[in-house]
């Protein structure tokens, strides 16, 4: 039975690098459902994520937002911890509709 | 339950030897895949364990959450003011069952960091490959001059959430118009940094509607708290001289309790409250510090990357019984650390580097039912420790108007069920 974990072990490792960058992506986007709901379908009044196609163009925005303030001061907070690829990367996972 | 000790169970006759129990029940695994074993069924816990099991599928993953059912600390401070009943926050571990989590209804009273077994109360041995703990907290109300277990029902703390919450709300109920009530902080780290001033403003907001003589003082063995400037505001424009707080330097530290007169002692001060609600000062749950987890410090070290302790690598330690500030120990936090050491023993476990990880919190109070304010923090892990990150921590603007308060705590409902979905799909 050993010898089979480590078998499965090595094969899961061979899936690489790829993989791994989508792990990092659903890790990410995990902490935003922690608020926007389960795959961001939302949780009122918390807006859904999900499906949008402006994500990235709203990060962006809130990157560049001098002051937090406001009622998206959270989400000007969060946005600043985010690199260009990750709001890309987060972009492209919500607005895929085939949700994990 | 919880305080048994292994010659606790012996002295019962309830504790079987390792060697009398059935195979199955000490091997490996049945289902083909390593093992990992976590014990406490709250958010950091059950959120770890359902992460593990969408990112690692072929693993065996059992859940020990104790013989207790489960109810949520946050939110608990709406039941005591009567906002909420207390069968709103209990949580269900059927959801992960369903999932093909195996959850086990009994405490887990040691373990074995070098031949990776985890052993319950019924001395039941289970093998591990990879060991989490999220055991929360202890309080510790012997460390109170005069206090004790034997007292902490006339100086109420509800600060493990379930019908204790209960008994405080009857409390709080009882204080007569004209009357006092007491809430006394422990010095920090504690669960829930806001947690007591939260407490202090829906208290206040009741006294101010059911007993407007009333009056509120919070003795605190700290100086400074968190959100402390927003919720000085709203103290002072709400409530005025009626809710008072005494920090360290002012002698707001509680030296001493008198159960029989029901009184606080501080280094100036003797209060003769009708309520009071004493927080005591807290340290891990008992599981965390077997093994020298501890390092006899009451909290794990870990490393933030993986969340593995310092001291035995193959045990992770996530939650409130971790040693991870600046994050504060909050469901929030665990949830977040659960998710980092999940991705960490997924990759491990396949060989691989843990991803590169983003540690976050965010903790919504309650300033009345219906108004909110928050803190909220984003964090780098690096293997020295944990770094916020430039620009991502901070709280609501202090000059919000009243409907961008009132939005927060729509806010915070959100945060709530998001959050109870996450952990516990409940
Ligand atoms: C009044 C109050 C309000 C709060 N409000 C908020 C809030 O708004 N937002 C927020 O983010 N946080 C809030 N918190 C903090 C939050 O409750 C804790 O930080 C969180 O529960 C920590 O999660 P955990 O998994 O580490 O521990 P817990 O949630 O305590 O879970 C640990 C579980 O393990 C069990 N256990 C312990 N030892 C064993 C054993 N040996 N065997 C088996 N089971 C065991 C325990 O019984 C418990 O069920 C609040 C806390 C309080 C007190
Ligand atoms: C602590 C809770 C919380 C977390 C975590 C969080 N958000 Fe938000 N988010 C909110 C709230 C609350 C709003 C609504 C703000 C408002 O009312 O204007 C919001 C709004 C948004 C919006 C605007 C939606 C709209 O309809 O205008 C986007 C986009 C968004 N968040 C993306 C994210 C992403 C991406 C993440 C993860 C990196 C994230 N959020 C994490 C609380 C959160």
């Amino acid at each position: 039975m050993r010898a089979a974990v480590v078998l499965l072990l090595l094969v899961v490792a061979e899936a690489g690098a790829e993989q791994s960058d989508a792990l990092a992506t659903e890790l990410l986007a995990a902490g935003c459902n922690a608020c926007h709901g389960p795959d961001g379908q939302g949780s009122p009044p918390v807006p859904a994520l999900r499906g949008r196609d402006d994500l990235h163009v709203l990060l962006e925005g809130w990157r560049e937002a001098p002051e937090a303030k406001g009622r998206a001061h959270i989400m000007i907070r969060f946005a600043r911890a985010l690199d260009g690829a990750d709001t890309a990367a987060l972009a492209a996972h919500y607005a895929a509709d085939d949700a994990p | 339950m919880k305080g048994w000790r292994r010659r606790d169970l012996l002295a019962a006759g309830l504790a079987l030897p390792v060697l009398a129990l059935p195979a199955a029940a000490r091997s490996t695994s049945s289902t083909g895949g390593p093992r990992v074993v976590i014990v406490g069924g709250g958010f950091g816990g059950a959120t770890a364990a359902r992460y593990l099991a969408r990112w690692s599928p072929q693993l065996r993953i059992s859940l020990i959450v104790g013989r207790e059912r489960y109810w949520t600390c946050p939110f608990s401070n709406l039941v005591l003011i009567g906002e909420r009943p207390l069968a709103s926050l209990e949580v269900s571990h059927a959801r992960l069952e369903a999932e093909g989590i195996e959850v086990l209804r009994r405490t887990a009273v040691d373990f074995d960091p070098h031949h990776r077994h985890l052993e319950l109360e019924d001395g039941t041995q289970l093998a591990w490959e990879r060991l989490v703990l999220a055991p929360g907290i202890e309080v510790m109300p012997e460390a109170i001059e005069g206090h004790g277990a034997g007292s902490v029902e006339q100086f109420p703390h509800a600060w493990q959430g379930g019908p204790a919450t209960s008994h405080l709300a009857r409390r709080l109920q009882a204080v007569p118009d004209g009357g006092l009530v007491a809430i006394s902080v422990p010095e920090a780290p504690y669960r829930c940094p806001p947690g007591p001033y939260e407490r202090a403003s829906l208290f206040g907001w009741w006294l101010a509607q059911h007993r407007p003589r009333a009056r509120l003082v919070i003795l605190d063995a700290n100086d400074r708290f968190t959100k402390d400037d927003l919720f000085q505001a709203h103290w002072q424009a709400a409530h005025g001289d009626q809710l008072q707080w005494i920090g360290r330097a002012d002698g707001g530290s509680l030296r001493r309790v008198d159960p029989r007169r029901g009184s606080l002692h501080t280094d100036f001060d003797d209060w003769a409250p009708d309520l009071a609600c004493v927080i005591p000062p807290q340290r891990a749950a008992a599981i965390a510090r077997r093994a020298g987890l501890d390092e006899g410090r009451g909290w794990c070290a870990i490393d933030p990357l993986t969340f593995a302790s310092r001291i035995h690598p193959e045990v992770h330690v996530i939650g409130d019984a971790a040693i991870a500030n600046p994050m504060p120990k909050s469901a929030f936090a665990a949830a977040s650390q659960a998710r980092v050491c999940a991705a960490a023993i997924a990759t491990a476990l396949a060989g691989k580097a843990p991803p590169h990880a983003l540690l976050t919190n965010t903790c919504y109070s309650l300033l009345t039912p219906e108004t909110a304010i928050a803190v909220t923090g984003s964090y780098r892990a690096t293997a020295q420790g944990i770094e916020p990150l430039p620009g991502t921590t901070g709280n609501s603007p202090a000059d919000a108007s009243d409907a961008e308060r009132r939005a927060e705590a729509g806010h915070a409902r959100g945060w709530y069920a998001a959050a109870r979905a996450d952990a516990f799909g409940d």
